[in-house]
């Protein structure tokens, strides 16, 4: 009797544990994800001699600091690093796809890049003719390449970024960042009348969905309050294997000052910049990122090319802190 | 002493030096940790006057680390956040030694508590910093600093040095920068400074670099044109650099071509916070090799020893890759919103009005700011222009 009285309490018990065990929901892990990617393609060029930098190292040994310090972090649980030849267009279209599926992802992205014109295209319907082009519109477009130089378009990557949850996205490349763009749309003007878009026009507009009303063109001076941060470079960008004037230092070391900063100490973007300026060049006065050439820009003169401009942007809200 | 004394003699010795080692390094661990933050808050409390009672405070990160070019000294990073009902702000801040040399404010909600009002200008705000400043740290070239300020009436863009001070004040939009840096023999030595900064009148950074760094020496034995001479002689044997074809790699020789060369006098630390000047002579290739187009010789001032040569490129490419689309986009046929217009297909490609440019050299195009009104616009002269033309098909073909 006794016994069975225990074995009864017992499944008393069991049971109500079991009904509390149903009673509580399902907690869902938040899903998030960093992707460094460094594509190389027949672009990249070094010396090997007299000690001079050599890019293709620099560049390796920058892109694979950034994706350990990701994968330090508790805060992701999902990760892809890519290098050289395992960088192909549709891997990252596939890459874009995948991590906007998560609630929250980034990128940071070595590679070539350049900006180049499209034209929106009206066309009209004429009689015995049919449709023909009758105005075209220049519109800016960009694109950074693979490892098999292939090139990857801002209006490729739109339709992989719908309800983008990219929050923060930097790539080191030219022109990338030379604006925020917006979208340019197809439709109908009239029966007789289409307007054919281009798409995707911009690099932060093509990851983010926010056009250049919706987004701070200044996120370093003056952050909007929303939830994304684009950073690239307007005209040329600097090798990473490129020393710093003045110091024994080179642009690589400050992307992983940078990525050191948001990661393991906890810094905003904007915090994260002005101590990399800060680490790199407190030895010539400099005092926050809006005193580096960065942001206020360089020319040079390129042989056969003439006066370059090269610039870094950043746009949205720098004052965003990365989970970390 | 027996083997038993001796193993009893082990025994107790052991764990002590065991634990004797732990406690240094413990000890080690907590002196890298425990430089002083706190000197921000004393800084922000006696010199900006924030009221600290007010904020709930907390030190959200600090860290210190040993960078060679500090010659041994720890530099200490640190981010504190304040936070009360009517402000909110971040302050990052960076102490070298034990000397607090940066600290700079993110504010996100509200203005600053301050427990002594300012001054409503920003010249009155700084000589008043600077005032608190000097009674803060004590310094003699603080005072020095501080009477040359006292003597400007009228904030402006200007620069006045008086001895080896050189007072700089930049007005850019809603900031101002007022900085002191240490010039002699003609040159500034921008690492040796001074600074406060503000932002729509507001505080927003401080540095004070001054006691940080030294002068090695201000002599400039070599001048421009030897400097480009010694840089020259440098580059006679430029290396070799290797580029990818395809799967092959070959191997390229820049030369030196006929672009003037870029000389600046700077100055940088050949000991560790010891400043000499510097040439920083840059010479140009001939043409772009891959991504290169540039060499920079940077030289000693003083000794005309070269500290370094490095080459100067970009990240942009000389041609696009293959597969960039044409400069018209090719639409897919839309779906009719009322009736499937007739006719032939109207995709047909238009001219390429022009190259694809190169990264850099594009040409300042139009911009697609009035990308709404512009249809509308078309749309109205294309209606018209087809009109006319319809009317003139209609009358020349008789139809109704």
């Amino acid at each position: 009797m006794k016994h069975q009285i225990v074995v009864g309490s017992l499944l008393a018990l069991f049971s109500l544990l079991g009904l509390h065990f149903v009673s509580i929901e399902p907690v869902k892990a938040v899903d998030r994800g960093h992707v460094v990617l460094r594509a190389t393609g027949t672009a990249l060029q070094w010396f090997e001699q007299n000690g001079w930098p050599n890019e293709d190292e620099v560049s390796y040994e920058v892109s694979i600091y950034v994706s350990n310090l990701f994968w330090g972090s508790s805060a992701y649980n999902h990760g892809y690093y890519g290098n050289d030849i395992a960088v192909s267009k549709s891997n990252i279209l596939s890459l874009i796809e995948e991590f906007n599926s998560y609630d929250y992802a980034t990128f940071f992205i070595y590679t070539h890049g350049i900006n180049y014109t499209m034209y929106d295209v009206v066309y009209i319907s004429v009689i015995y003719r049919g449709w023909v082009p009758a105005a075209y519109y220049p519109v800016q477009h960009y694109q950074f390449w693979d490892s098999y130089d292939q090139a990857v378009n801002d209006y490729e990557i739109w339709p992989k970024t719908n309800s983008s949850v990219i929050y923060f996205i930097f790539i080191w490349s030219c022109a990338q960042g030379k604006e925020i763009g917006s979208y340019h749309a197809s439709y109908w003007i009239s029966q007789s009348i289409y307007y054919a878009g281009t798409g995707a026009a911009g690099m932060p507009c093509a990851w983010t969905h926010r056009n250049y009303t919706q987004m701070s063109s200044d996120g370093y001076a003056n952050p909007d309050n929303g939830p994304y941060c684009f950073i690239g470079f307007e005209g040329w960008s600097k090798p990473l294997s490129e020393q710093i004037t003045g110091t024994n230092k080179n642009y690589g070391d400050f992307v992983k000052n940078f990525y050191q900063n948001l990661l393991q100490n906890g810094r905003s973007i904007n915090q994260a910049l002005d101590q990399a300026s800060r680490a790199i060049w407190g030895y010539m006065g400099v005092q926050d990122f809006d005193d580096t050439v960065f942001y206020n820009g360089y020319w040079d003169s390129v042989p056969g090319r003439g006066l370059w401009f090269g610039k870094m942007h950043v746009y949205g809200n720098g004052g965003n802190t990365l989970p970390h | 002493m027996n083997k038993k004394d001796l193993q009893w003699l082990r025994a107790f010795l052991v764990p002590v030096f065991l634990t004797g080692f732990m406690l240094l390094q413990m000890s080690a661990v907590q002196s890298a940790e425990s430089a002083s933050p706190e000197k921000a808050l004393n800084f922000l409390q006696n010199v900006v006057r924030l009221d600290l009672a007010r904020y709930n405070v907390t030190l959200a990160s600090c860290y210190t680390e040993y960078p060679s070019e500090l010659g041994g000294l720890p530099q200490t990073w640190f981010l504190y956040t304040f936070e009360s009902e009517e402000s909110k702000m971040d302050v990052q801040g960076q102490l070298i030694g034990d000397t607090l040399v940066w600290l700079k404010v993110y504010p996100y909600k509200g203005s600053l508590i301050l427990s002594e009002p300012l001054p409503d200008d920003v010249l009155g705000m700084a000589k008043r910093f600077m005032q608190r400043y000097q009674n803060y740290s004590k310094a003699a070239y603080i005072q020095q600093m501080l009477s040359i300020l006292e003597h400007v009436s009228e904030l402006k863009s200007s620069n006045v040095t008086v001895g080896n001070v050189k007072l700089i004040i930049s007005l850019n939009g809603p900031s101002t920068d007022i900085e002191w840096i240490y010039t002699s023999n003609g040159m500034e030595f921008p690492g040796k400074k001074v600074a406060f900064a503000f932002k729509s009148g507001k505080f927003i950074s401080f540095m004070d670099q001054w006691n940080i760094y030294r002068i090695g020496s201000d002599d400039v034995n070599v001048d421009a044109d030897e400097a480009v001479s010694i840089a020259r002689e440098a580059l006679k044997d430029i290396p070799t650099l290797y580029m990818r074809k395809g799967n092959e790699t070959i191997a390229v020789k820049p030369t030196l071509g006929g672009t003037p060369p870029r000389v600046r006098l700077l100055t940088a630390a050949r000991e560790p916070l010891t400043l000499y000047p510097l040439w920083y002579v840059q010479l140009y290739f001939d043409q772009v090799y891959g991504m290169y187009y540039a060499v920079a010789v940077e030289i000693w001032a003083d000794t005309g020893e070269i500290r370094t040569i490095y080459p100067l490129g970009f990240m942009g490419a000389t041609s696009p890759p293959s597969n960039t689309p044409p400069a018209t986009q090719t639409p897919p046929w839309p779906q009719t919103p009322t009736e499937t217009p007739q006719g032939e297909n109207p995709l047909e490609q238009p001219e390429q009005p022009e190259e694809n440019p190169p990264a850099g050299t594009e040409p300042e195009q139009k911009q697609n700011t009035n990308i709404s009104t512009m249809p509308l616009i078309a749309a109205l002269t294309i209606t018209a222009a087809t009109t006319i033309t319809l009317t003139v098909i209609c009358k020349k073909t008789k139809l109704p």
